[in-house]
């Protein structure tokens, strides 16, 4: 199994599949928000376009998981209910707090760029410039007490 | 031809370089400046694309040791806590600063005869006053008339938008009795002098795509040129030139071709800020002067002051659209501006009130730190905390102390073989414990105005030293210091500074207002004695 850097796919299937699951344990769904699964935001593209050197992390973590599935009970993590999914990266996510840290921070990255999610939190789908934003002025009354106080600056 | 005798060559183009090349162009003196760096191009900016929060562009790093462009150069920080961030292109760090434009105090010049430490200025805080209205017509400034904390002075364009997050946390500052004001800013809040007014885009510490905030390559440069000054990119001064009667005779560099040229001048004018201003000097030996030139005190260098920086940030219950607007400007508290010895430490310090985190930074940093879990309550947590942070930094004055220091580096060196700077900085006591009582004000006040959850950031934050002060400092006494009361080096009578290195102390704001009006101060002091200039 080559974990080259320089191949166009860095992960074999089952480590895609578990991939994908992790992705999705990470984010999952939340259908009322309109937020899609972290698994469907496109993570391996957008690792592969901007380090696509953290595939052999990330392909390493991924065989650790479906080594303790293994050991554990005797199954591809693919093969495991999604509850034992969990039981067994908690337990690796406990042993190690950094464990697939890599993957959940390109995970985000990638999550809110995403349109959809971009409009279920309310912004618009687009570049920050040319159109901009509102933001509202302000109520200058509120300085009233700091007016009334008088200069605080130090005479000299 | 680019190698004759010039009357003034300015080695820098950023926020002082460009302010003294604009107030002595008037002067018809035939004026040169050279600047290692390009000019930017705006449309380059992160802002422009709609992954700006992770675009990876020539303006977004703020250490050159990260961002590592052919202007930059390494800078070796492991032995300081805080690290030295930096913009070298045309605009100088202007190019990534937040613009927040406080000006400094009365009292900031005259801290010995006021507490008892460091030393009083040459000059005083009204000396200056003209300078900073001029200097705020110059760049475009916005502010709100009538804060009570400063000598009253009216910025030339109307207050930046304090949002329902200003209006908030000034609530919470009115319940404490504090002192509270929007911000003065760099940043236009109306078309200006043909520039188009700030959309709140956010990310003005990447550059500005809109050209609202007053980064002095938009600001200074463009009307500095029409006036007849001669802006040389991509030119690296290796060395100033000295004769045997202790007169500059210019500088050498490297060319945009990389050959190395002699320009020749009358007068030479540094504006490299607090960090490349003495690597430049040190580099600059010759057999009058060993030590680098301007250096008989033995100071240059020397008195390194960083302003070490705190923070708290606060979550609230409600969305707040924290993250909309400058980034780095909304309010300022100066509550705790100056000394009260009940306090265990002298001087002060100004709150600044910063918007709250955009999106993927506030998911990122939720994740990395376990605020923010896996699984489905990602979504609840995520929206807890998404547009209702407010951070409050804490801008320390930073008291000069010969210890800390830029000297040259024994073996890096930048891409033309020049030793890189080192920083040997150690944060006083005096600053720790204005940071421990910044801090616990900070989080004061976010309670007060209703945050539900604070915390604090490990201090002095290390990827802060963005104000760079005090390594060419100012005094009458040629032993005590690097120029004279108007910017002249004591040592060489044709050779002038004119950035934060000659600051004598370090207020406790951020200085490039007070940077500039300086500049513009010698600027003028310069024009008035052109006749008797080297006497
Ligand atoms: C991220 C960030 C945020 C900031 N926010 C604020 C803020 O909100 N408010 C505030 O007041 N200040 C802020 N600052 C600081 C502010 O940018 C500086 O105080 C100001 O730019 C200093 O002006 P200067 O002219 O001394 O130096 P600079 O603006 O740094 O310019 C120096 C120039 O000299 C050039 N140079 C150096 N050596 C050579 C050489 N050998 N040959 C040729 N050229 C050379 C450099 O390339 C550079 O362009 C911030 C800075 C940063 C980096
Ligand atoms: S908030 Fe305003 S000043 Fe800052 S980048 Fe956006 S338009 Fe420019």
């Amino acid at each position: 199994m080559s974990q080259s850097i320089a191949s166009d796919n860095p992960l074999t299937n089952v480590q895609r599949a578990i991939l994908d699951i992790v992705l999705d344990q990470m984010i999952p769904e939340d259908s009322t928000r309109g937020k899609p699964s972290a698994a469907d935001v496109g993570v391996f593209e957008y690792i592969m376009e901007r380090s696509p050197e953290s595939f052999v992390e990330i392909g390493r973590q991924i065989n650790k998981l479906d080594a303790l599935a293994s050991s554990s009970y005797e199954k591809r993590y693919t093969e495991l209910t999604r509850e034992v999914q969990d039981e067994t990266l908690n337990q690796l996510r406990e042993q190690d707090s950094r464990f697939l840290l890599t993957l959940a921070i390109q995970a985000v990255e990638c999550y809110y760029l995403d349109s959809r999610v971009m409009t279920a939190i309310g912004l618009p789908t687009r570049p920050p410039y040319p159109d901009g934003y509102t933001v509202h002025r302000g109520d200058l009354t509120l300085l009233d007490p700091v007016r009334e106080r008088g200069q605080i600056w130090r005479r000299t | 031809m680019p190698n004759d005798v010039v009357d003034v060559v300015i080695i820098g183009a950023g926020a002082s370089g460009a302010a003294v090349a604009w107030s002595l162009a008037e002067t018809r003196m035939r004026i040169v400046c050279l600047e290692q760096g390009d000019w930017m191009n705006p449309a380059t900016y992160p802002s422009n694309f709609q992954d700006w929060e992770v675009h990876h562009g020539e303006t977004s790093a703020i250490s050159p040791n990260h961002r590592n462009r052919d202007a930059d150069y390494p800078i070796n920080d492991t032995e300081s806590p805080i690290a030295i961030v930096n913009f070298n292109a045309v605009g100088g760090s202007t190019i990534l600063y937040s613009a927040h434009f406080p000006r400094f105090h009365p009292s900031d010049f005259r801290v010995r005869s006021l507490d008892g430490v460091a030393d009083d200025w040459p000059i005083d805080y009204f000396t200056l006053e003209p300078f900073f209205a001029e200097n705020d017509r110059n760049m475009g400034v916005s502010g709100l008339h009538g804060d009570p904390a400063i000598p009253e002075h009216q910025p030339p364009l109307p207050h930046i938008p304090l949002g329902r997050m200003g209006e908030t946390i000034g609530r919470g500052f009115n319940k404490l009795g504090w002192h509270w004001w929007p911000s003065d800013s760099a940043i236009i809040t109306e078309p200006y002098e043909g520039r188009g007014q700030c959309l709140n885009l956010g990310p003005c510490n990447t550059g500005c795509a809109q050209g609202a905030k007053s980064s002095v390559d938009i600001s200074y440069w463009p009307v500095a040129q029409r006036m007849g000054v001669e802006v040389r990119t991509n030119c690296r001064v290796n060395q100033i030139t000295v004769d045997s009667k202790d007169m500059a005779t210019g500088v050498e560099y490297w060319n945009a071709d990389g050959v190395i040229q002699h320009q020749r001048a009358e007068v030479v004018i540094v504006a490299c800020n607090g960090v490349g201003t003495p690597r430049l000097l040190l580099h600059s030996k010759s057999a009058r002067f060993p030590n680098g030139i301007a250096n008989r005190s033995g100071l240059v260098g020397k008195n390194l002051m960083l302003h070490p920086w705190g923070g708290a940030s606060g979550l609230f219950a409600i969305p707040l659209e924290s993250h909309l607007g400058p980034q780095g400007c909304c309010l300022l508290s100066q509550e705790f501006y100056e000394t009260d010895e009940s306090r265990g430490y002298v001087r002060g310090y100004n709150l600044q009130i910063t918007r709250g985190s955009p999106p993927i930074a506030t998911a990122r940093y939720g994740i990395a730190s376990g605020a923010i879990p896996w699984g489905t309550a990602h979504h609840d947590e995520f929206e807890k905390r998404y547009d209702r942070s407010v951070h409050i930094g804490v801008c320390a004055e930073d008291l000069p102390e010969e210890h800390n220091q830029v000297v040259l580096d024994d073996v890096l060196t930048d891409s033309n073989g020049i030793p890189a700077p080192k920083i040997l900085y150690q944060t006083s006591e005096n600053s720790m414990r204005m940071l421990a009582h910044g801090t616990a004000r900070a989080v004061e006040a976010l309670e007060a105005a209703g945050a539900i959850e604070t915390s604090v950031a490990p201090y002095p934050i290390r990827m802060a030293g963005w104000h760079l002060l005090g390594t060419a400092r100012m005094g009458t006494d040629p032993e005590r210091s690097v120029v004279n009361e108007w910017g002249r080096s004591h040592d060489v009578r044709n050779l002038f500074i004119v950035d934060g290195s000659v600051f004598v102390t370090s207020g406790g704001v951020n200085p490039t207002t007070t940077i500039q009006a300086v500049a513009l101060y010698i600027a003028d002091a310069m024009k008035q004695r052109l006749a008797t200039l080297f006497d």
